[in-house]
């Protein structure tokens, strides 16, 4: 092959080697060599094959192949395959054919008609070279006689190779169903999860593809039956593997249907776990935690920068908090009392917005008691009378179960509940202090109001003093009101559980609508 | 700590002015004279000077209630029934 190759100097080379008996064969040499350098390898290339003929009458034999070019049962109307390596892919051929054989006998029983009509036609391609002998074939391409056979075996290949394709695909997919019918066993032995459900699905669809596959060949032998008689119970046979097939997509069917119960069956279980944690614990309910964004705008609000601005009126009670009350929140800071307030309002806002959810309670601002012993004698009734009407409240105070009293003492915030439910005062101070005369001038607070509201005169004296103990222990000087809710939800156990102030302060802050509503 | 100020009404009905009594926590008074529909920052901001306080640390209120510098006592005298102090 060194005469055909594309390197000029090379064709120098190997026309000055070679090119003398070539001047003395072609007496138009002199008319050659004015032409480019191609048509000289060219022309080489035929001198060489002029010179093997006489010496092999194999070849001469082979050269007359293309006449028994009529003995197929039909034409191949199909684009022209180009096989390069010309007679090499016939020495090919030949290996793959036993291979069709001996595969054809194993797994490919249901394409034997196509193998059939293959080894038919295969049968009359190769009658005229049956009588090549393996050294024959050795010799054919050491003496590179390519040309002469690849034209004339061009139609004889392509069909093959039509053929080879047609096979290779039905054995995929062959495998393939085979896979996933696997693959389907076991997705049903993962006991119906899911995945073995999605899988069927595939299984199923890939089946149908197959079919659709089978069917488009019949097609084709339907086509072909005009020509080839043979044809006809082949097709039957196909039309029964596929019945074949039909029970195993009955298979398919009942397995599907087996795992989406199975599956449904888990849906329903996990549906009742769900109902089953519905049921929050209240103490659960305090600890929501706040999502990205509402931290940005904590993070926002307690900012220095916002030390002097007003972020937030709450309408209700009037009170403007500046980012100065929020910062009182932080560790280690001391509670204003406006925190305190708002704290208390939000309460009683919550606890209108759910009536069923809370204790009908009161809540009275941090003025209250202050003003309450404000008179000559540390009591003076008549400066807080006008401050529980009615008209003012929307409700009487002495319908409610508990009132909250903030109370300051000096430097340290605590908590008087005159809990009418269990008709009792109760004294909330972290810091284990007892302050008797705080209650007892709740109690006569309340003999005072129950008279100027309503005429009568009721006995407290009974009602018990508690100083409740199992509440959190506030460490330092540090002020702790966070008492108030968990006994407005009437959960005084598990105290210690809530959050510290910065915490609850946050929560308060990002739960409360109305803040939002109204930030700046 | 905010200092809370008690603050009460006399008034007759018909005069377009209303005397304002401020309390405060001390139990000192003032009084003021003002007009109804004006605003009661205004006599914050004279009570503040004159007790040397700081607005913002002072806090006005009305039966138990917040009020707000934009209010007038137009407002409380209608809201509310104000017979004496």
């Amino acid at each position: 092959m060194g005469a055909l190759t594309s390197n000029r100097k090379r064709g120098d080379d190997s026309y000055k080697a070679i090119s003398p008996p070539i001047y003395h064969h072609h007496p138009s040499y002199d008319h050659i060599a004015k032409r480019p350098k191609i048509s000289v390898s060219m022309s080489q290339n035929t001198t060489e094959y002029s010179r093997v003929i006489p010496s092999n009458s194999v070849v001469s034999r082979v050269s007359s192949y293309p006449d028994t070019k009529s003995q197929f049962s039909r034409e191949v109307h199909a684009p022209v395959r180009n096989s390069k390596f010309g007679f090499l892919s016939i020495a090919k051929k030949f290996d793959i054919r036993a291979c069709y054989k001996e595969s054809s006998s194993n797994k490919m029983g249901n394409f034997m008609g196509i193998l059939e009509r293959y080894k038919k036609a295969k049968h009359s391609a190769f009658k005229s070279l049956k009588h090549f002998t393996q050294k024959d074939e050795e010799f054919v391409r050491k003496e590179k006689n390519i040309e002469v056979i690849e034209i004339d075996d061009d139609d004889d290949d392509e069909e093959e190779e039509k053929k080879r394709d047609d096979v290779c695909d039905d054995s995929s997919i062959e495998e393939v169903d085979i896979k996933e019918w696997k693959d389907g066993r076991r997705g049903m032995d993962d006991s119906g999860q899911l995945k073995g459900k999605t899988e069927l699905r595939s299984m199923d669809s890939s089946v149908v593809t197959d079919v659709s596959k089978s069917n488009r060949k019949l097609d084709l032998m339907v086509l072909d039956q005009e020509q080839d008689d043979l044809s006809l119970p082949l097709y039957m046979k196909l039309l029964d593997r596929s019945r074949k097939r039909d029970a195993k997509l009955h298979n398919l069917k009942f397995d599907i249907e087996l795992n989406e119960k199975r599956s449904q069956g888990y849906y329903a279980l996990r549906s009742q776990k769900k109902g089953y944690q519905v049921k929050k614990d209240p103490v659960e309910e305090c600890f929501v935690p706040l999502s990205e964004e509402e931290e940005g705008e904590v993070t926002r609000a307690l900012h220095n920068s916002n030390r002097r601005k007003v972020l937030v009126n709450h309408e209700n009670s009037n009170i403007d908090i500046t980012g100065e009350n929020l910062q009182c929140l932080k560790p280690r800071a001391w509670l204003n009392d406006e925190v305190i307030n708002v704290y208390l309002e939000l309460l009683k806002e919550r606890e209108k917005r759910e009536p069923q959810k809370f204790l009908k309670c009161h809540f009275f601002s941090t003025f209250f008691y202050k003003k309450l012993i404000s008179g000559r004698g540390g009591y003076n009734y008549q400066s807080v009378r006008r401050w529980t009407t009615q008209r003012k409240l929307g409700y009487s105070l002495l319908e409610c179960d508990k009132i909250f009293v903030p109370i300051h003492q000096e430097i340290h915030w605590c908590l008087a509940i005159i809990n009418k439910k269990e008709e009792k005062f109760q004294y909330l101070d972290s810091l284990r202090g007892v302050d008797s005369q705080v209650l007892d001038k709740l109690a006569r607070y309340y003999v005072d109001e129950v008279k100027d509201k309503t005429g009568k005169d009721i006995d407290v004296s009974s009602w018990k003093q508690e100083f409740v103990k199992d509440l959190p222990n506030q460490e330092n000087g540090e002020d702790n009101f966070q008492l108030v809710d968990p006994v407005c939800r009437e959960v005084p156990k598990d105290l210690a559980k809530f959050p510290n102030r910065i915490e609850l302060g946050k929560l308060r802050c990002g739960q409360d609508p109305n803040k939002k509503e109204h930030s700046i | 700590m905010s200092i809370s100020t008690a603050m009460s009404c006399v008034t007759g009905v018909t005069d377009p002015y209303i005397r304002v009594k401020v309390k405060g926590q001390d139990g000192t008074e003032l009084f003021f004279k003002i007009r109804r529909d004006a605003k009661l920052k205004k006599l914050m901001n004279v009570y503040c000077d004159r007790c040397a306080m700081d607005l913002i640390s002072t806090v006005f209120l009305f039966d138990g209630c917040r009020i707000q510098g934009k209010q007038t006592p137009d407002e409380y005298v209608n809201n509310t029934t104000l017979q004496q102090l």
